[in-house]
């Protein structure tokens, strides 16, 4: 039984006067209290005993507006960690680098030694080369690990 | 009493259930492309002759989180005058479901040998 646009918006009304703020939450609240209301009145055709009855099997619906927000808060927070984490990973490959090639400039320009500035220098380029080699040019993404498991990638 | 029982999915073993919850959502997703919330908790029932029931005070939590997470992403389409909003994978979603599917099946084998367990009769 489909219900009338009287019967939606009570149902839209009601869960907003519950306390379900996100409009994200009340989308998905909404649809589904409609597909048990509906449900429901296959068996009794009465619109209030209906959604009385599915309204008291959901409980609160502040709570589950909390408990979503916290869920939210901590998929954020694991985020937040896994990037910082990221960029600090990027970070400490350049600055490495960048010491990698200081090194033999300064061998070269201070004690003029060119062999061990002619063996370091290779090593800090390719340091310095390796993080971009993982650079998708297409999207301007740096795909951090080669596996491709990390939940982020960085936009550069 | 009540909100216990919202948070906690109504069956014979609601412990076990909740920490298999993302994967249960995410191989779902995986066999049947989109799906919406009613249909998730339908599919699950009738899967498993109402042995679980999961809750919407245990799913939309973890669906949301789960979007948070880029692991899922929404598709809204109207339906009989209401907006219905169908979750998806993304492509980190699909190689987490890979990933949790492979971390249970090598739990459950651990448990088996932890536990001696015999095939139910």
């Amino acid at each position: 039984m489909q219900l009338n646009n009287r019967q939606l918006n009570v149902i839209r009304w009601d869960i907003k006067r519950r306390g379900v703020t996100s409009v994200s939450l009340r989308e998905d609240l909404f649809d589904h209290i409609c597909c048990l209301v509906e449900k429901e009145m296959e068996q009794v055709p009465d619109f209030k005993l209906a959604y009385l009855k599915v309204i008291k099997q959901f409980g609160s619906l502040r709570v589950l507006q909390i408990k979503t927000d916290q869920e939210i808060d901590r998929s954020n927070w694991f985020e937040l960690f896994i990037k910082m984490a990221t960029y600090f990973y990027v970070f400490l490959y350049l600055i490495t680098a960048i010491i990698f090639i200081l090194i033999p400039t300064y061998l070269f320009f201070h004690d003029f030694n060119i062999w061990y500035s002619l063996v370091s220098l290779p090593i800090g380029i390719l340091g310095f080369v390796i993080p971009f080699t993982r650079v998708d040019y297409k999207k301007f993404d740096i795909i951090p690990f080669k596996d491709g498991l990390s939940p982020v990638n960085i936009k550069i | 009493m009540h909100l216990r029982n919202m948070y906690i999915c109504r069956m014979h073993s609601s412990e076990l259930v909740k920490g298999t919850l993302k994967t249960i959502i995410l191989n779902l997703l995986s066999n049947n492309g989109k799906m919406y919330g009613y249909e998730i908790t339908q599919s699950i029932q009738d899967i498993t002759k109402g042995e679980i029931n999961i809750t919407e005070g245990s799913l939309y939590p973890a669906l949301h989180g789960m979007v948070a997470e880029k692991l899922l992403t929404t598709e809204s389409v109207v339906v009989d005058n209401r907006v219905r909003k169908y979750y998806k994978l993304t492509k980190e979603g699909k190689v987490e479901t890979k990933k949790k599917l492979n971390e249970f099946s090598e739990f459950i084998m651990i448990m088996h040998g932890l536990l001696n367990l015999k095939p139910v009769k």
